[in-house]
């Protein structure tokens, strides 16, 4: 076991504008695991796409063996025995066991016809192997979260495969699935294979992997094994210390006028009883892994999303008032995640997408006709105030760059001047001085007295820009933290790492 | 202006990408140059067709089929269809036929002919915006409903309406008759709605992205329903003028291949299947277009069966034109 059996050497990769990875080291043991951590953009989801064959590499090798390995696309990387098990799964729900583990490689009787017999005894070898009482006739759509897995894992294990990538195998499964899980992870590293854990959960990575790397920014900034380092040690590796420019002494995590009250908002197996108040020209940030629920909360307040039950109530003249989900479309502005999916019309002018949620508004008393004078003053006015750059007013909205694009999608809401915006990923995808742009606007906005609900996966844009912070795990408001809480403990609490004073206002 | 310092940027954008929020130009160049070229085929093929008399009949022709590809038109607009357009217009000028026979009032028959077009829309737009059926599997049996009742309702018959109801439908003003004025009043102002109301703004929003049309606060389902109901009046409206023109109202008069002649107006009047662009001014063109287009077929004694192919073929050129333009 002296040799690496998979060897990543002096990986780059740059994609406009960006560096990605650069001189990325990575080696892994046969019969080992190891895990592959870091913070969202940090390059490993970059680093996997290179292995797999989805991306190429700018320069480096790739060494299999003491071989040099050519992977230049998803066949190349399943010749040499490599195999991702998805983290969204990728199974067609229609069909049965069998069928989704051979549907890209059928055995064949004569070259023609498929040998049915055949391929259920190699599918029931694999099911026995992994410890898995489906059958394979079972239909996928009637399997828990747990069997699919199974059956994406009976699937890599068909082939010749030498080594796993797990992509956030058990960001969906149940306590006793995990378990599962992990011994079938126990039973690849016994047969000597390779495997490799992506996780955001640092609990699980001492459980299961014997190795680490951590990436930071597109550069390994650690390999160790894992007796070697404490979940602290992890976390400092994966957070850093780079400060990036400071709200500084405006910012207050004790403001004390509630405008937005919020109880009692559940959804059955996505959001478990969560209340907080929202304070007047705060910058609330809602932190916690993908799919924690912080996107789930956002969207449920303006009714984007179906609830079991929210109840809300907001600060109308001094006494707090009863708010529904249609009429909080009224006062709260939202930039929802993916700006291409539902925030913006595409084909449409940048004066037609920014007028768009104030239109009612826009046209004159007892008349249906929007005011055209009024929309281009109103669109001239915040395409200024936000510094936005466009050749004209009538300008395709979809030929603007991302920053411009998110632009645009503030530029809406201010149009309509609401108390209270939610922001979620505001600068996702956008290049460093866009973003550094689109932080000034939201700092500008709080100060002017509008409420704002951040949500974004970069800790240090999260840490230069909150109030105050509402730690969120698998559907649970698990911590409330004023301005000063270090970064280790936020990105601590989400993973899991530590155990949690339930609603306390740990400084 | 602050956007002057911007253009520079922006050039090499509205290059690649065209003249902003626009219709292509090279698009409506085609649009010109077919009709042109139509014009100068028939000059020599088919000099009968700039008969005052055949002139006129084009535009009484237009009007009804206009009228049905303007509902289809803001269907299309929210992004959705409604298939059961003729034979909606087929049933409701039969239940107006059905109430003057049975003693009723020239007006009764209207409002019953409008009243149950609108139902039949509003039935679509609820199946559509709240049961979130597909539309072309509503509409489709929809269509099926409608041409199926007629004919049970009918026996295959036609209903003969009073000469005096024909009268004061296809009274004329100034040669033409009342349906043509109908026709461009109805695209006028459908065209003014769509263009300058809010309510006409959000039929473009939820066509160019439910999603985010949801996330502005528009009132999506309403306005999917209110095309809808619009779509069905307007069937409706069309089942009422056409019963006059030819005297009698039975279940042929919305057979299937009037849907591809509304459909085909309404996409050659540059109207995107996929929703949010087109207008219903450009609708109306169109079907004045598949008129014309129509009319020379028959005069130039084209048999029907050709008649189609050279019409699908028409529509499937402008549905690839509508795609290629997406991308």
């Amino acid at each position: 076991m002296d040799t690496p059996y998979l060897r990543m050497k002096g990986i780059e990769k740059s994609f406009p504008g960006v560096k990605a990875l650069s001189n990325v080291n990575v080696e892994a043991y046969a019969g080992e695991a190891i895990a592959l951590l870091g913070a969202n953009g940090s390059g490993k989801s970059t680093l996997m796409n290179i292995l797999g064959g989805v991306l190429a590499a700018d320069s480096g090798k790739i060494m299999i063996n003491e071989v040099a390995a050519t992977i230049k696309s998803p066949m190349d990387a399943a010749a040499h025995g490599i195999a991702f098990v998805h983290q969204e799964m990728a199974l067609l729900p229609t069909m049965t066991v069998m069928d989704n583990m051979f549907i890209s490689n059928f055995p064949l009787m004569a070259g023609m016809k498929i040998d049915r017999k055949e391929m259920r005894a190699q599918c029931v070898k694999v099911l026995e192997r992994l410890g898995c009482r489906i059958s394979p006739e079972n239909i996928v759509r009637d399997l828990g979260t747990g069997e699919r897995q199974m059956v994406e894992i009976g699937r890599a294990l068909l082939g010749n495969n030498r080594i796993f990538i797990f992509d956030e195998p058990t960001s969906s499964l149940c306590k006793r699935e995990k378990e599962k899980l992990i011994s079938v992870i126990g039973k690849l590293k016994a047969d000597g294979f390779v495997v490799i854990y992506i996780t955001h959960f640092l609990n699980e990575v001492f459980e299961i992997c014997e190795r680490v790397s951590v990436l930071r920014g597109g550069e390994v900034v650690g390999n160790s094994r894992m007796e070697d380092i404490s979940m602290d040690g992890l976390v400092r590796m994966m957070v850093g210390d780079v400060n990036i420019e400071d709200r500084g002494s405006a910012r207050d995590g004790s403001r004390t006028e509630v405008i937005l009250d919020v109880r009692n908002l559940n959804r059955k197996g996505v959001l478990k009883n969560i209340a907080f108040s929202l304070h007047k020209g705060e910058i609330l940030g809602l932190w916690g892994l993908l799919g924690s629920g912080r996107t789930e909360i956002a969207r449920s307040l303006v009714g984007l999303d179906p609830v079991d039950s929210i109840d809300m109530r907001y600060a109308d003249h001094g006494s707090m008032v009863p708010l529904t989900q249609d009429k909080a479309r009224k006062l709260i502005g939202i930039i929802t995640e993916e700006r291409r999916v539902d925030g913006l019309f595409l084909s449409m002018s940048v004066k037609r997408n920014m007028s768009m949620a104030f239109l009612p508004k826009m046209k004159r008393k007892g008349s249906p006709i929007v005011d055209a004078g009024l929309e281009d003053s109103l669109c001239e006015q915040f395409v200024d105030r936000l510094n936005i750059k466009i050749s004209s007013k009538e300008q395709t909205v979809g030929t603007l760059s991302g920053g411009n694009q998110q632009k645009v999608i503030i530029g809406r809401w201010l149009e309509m001047n609401p108390p209270i915006l939610i922001m979620d990923e505001p600068t996702r995808g956008l290049d460093v001085s866009a973003k550094a742009e689109i932080a000034r606007i939201i700092v500008r906005l709080a100060e002017e007295g509008t409420s704002i609900i951040l949500i974004s996966s970069e800790i240090d844009e999260m840490m230069s820009l909150c109030d105050r912070f509402l730690v969120l795990n698998k559907g649970n408001l698990i911590g409330d933290f004023a301005y000063g809480v270090s970064k280790e403990k936020l990105v601590g609490i989400a993973a899991g790492s530590e155990s949690v004073d339930l609603g306390g206002n740990g400084k | 202006m602050k956007a002057e310092t911007a253009i520079a940027g922006r050039r090499g954008a509205e290059e690649r990408y065209g003249k902003a929020g626009k219709h292509p130009g090279w698009r409506r160049l085609i649009l010109i140059a077919a009709v042109v070229a139509a014009l100068l085929l028939l000059f020599v093929f088919t000099p009968r067709f700039f008969n005052p008399l055949n002139l006129k009949n084009i535009l009484v022709q237009s009007s009804t089929l206009g009228l049905m590809a303007i509902g289809m038109t803001l269907v299309y607009l929210i992004g959705g269809m409604d298939l059961s357009i003729p034979s909606v217009m087929a049933l409701c000028g039969i239940l107006g036929a059905l109430v003057m026979k049975n003693g009723g009032h020239p007006l009764a028959s209207v409002l019953a002919a409008l009243l149950l077009g609108g139902l039949v829309g509003a039935v679509n737009g609820f199946s559509v915006a709240k049961l979130k059926m597909i539309p072309f599997v509503v509409t489709l049996a929809m269509m099926q409903v409608m041409s199926g009742a007629s004919t049970w309702i009918t026996n295959s018959v036609s209903i003969a309406v009073p000469l005096g109801y024909i009268n004061i439908i296809l009274f004329k003003i100034a040669g033409l008759p009342l349906p043509v004025y109908i026709f461009v009043l109805v695209t006028a102002l459908s065209t003014w709605f769509c263009r300058k109301t809010v309510t006409g703004r959000w039929i473009y929003a939820v066509g160019s992205n439910l999603g985010t049309a949801k996330v502005c606060g528009i009132p999506t389902q309403k306005i999917i329903m209110g095309t809808y109901i619009t779509s069905g009046l307007f069937a409706g409206l069309t089942g009422v003028l056409l019963t006059a023109r030819l005297g009698a109202a039975g279940p042929l008069m919305g057979s299937s291949n009037v849907i591809l002649d509304v459909m085909s107006a309404s996409v050659v009047g540059g109207v995107s299947i996929y929703g949010g662009i087109g207008s219903p001014l450009g609708a109306a063109l169109g079907a004045v277009i598949i008129t014309i287009l129509n009319n020379i077929l028959n005069l130039m004694q084209v048999d029907f069966f050709p008649a189609q192919v050279i019409k699908g073929v028409i529509v499937i050129t402008f549905v690839a034109l509508d795609s290629i333009r997406r991308k």
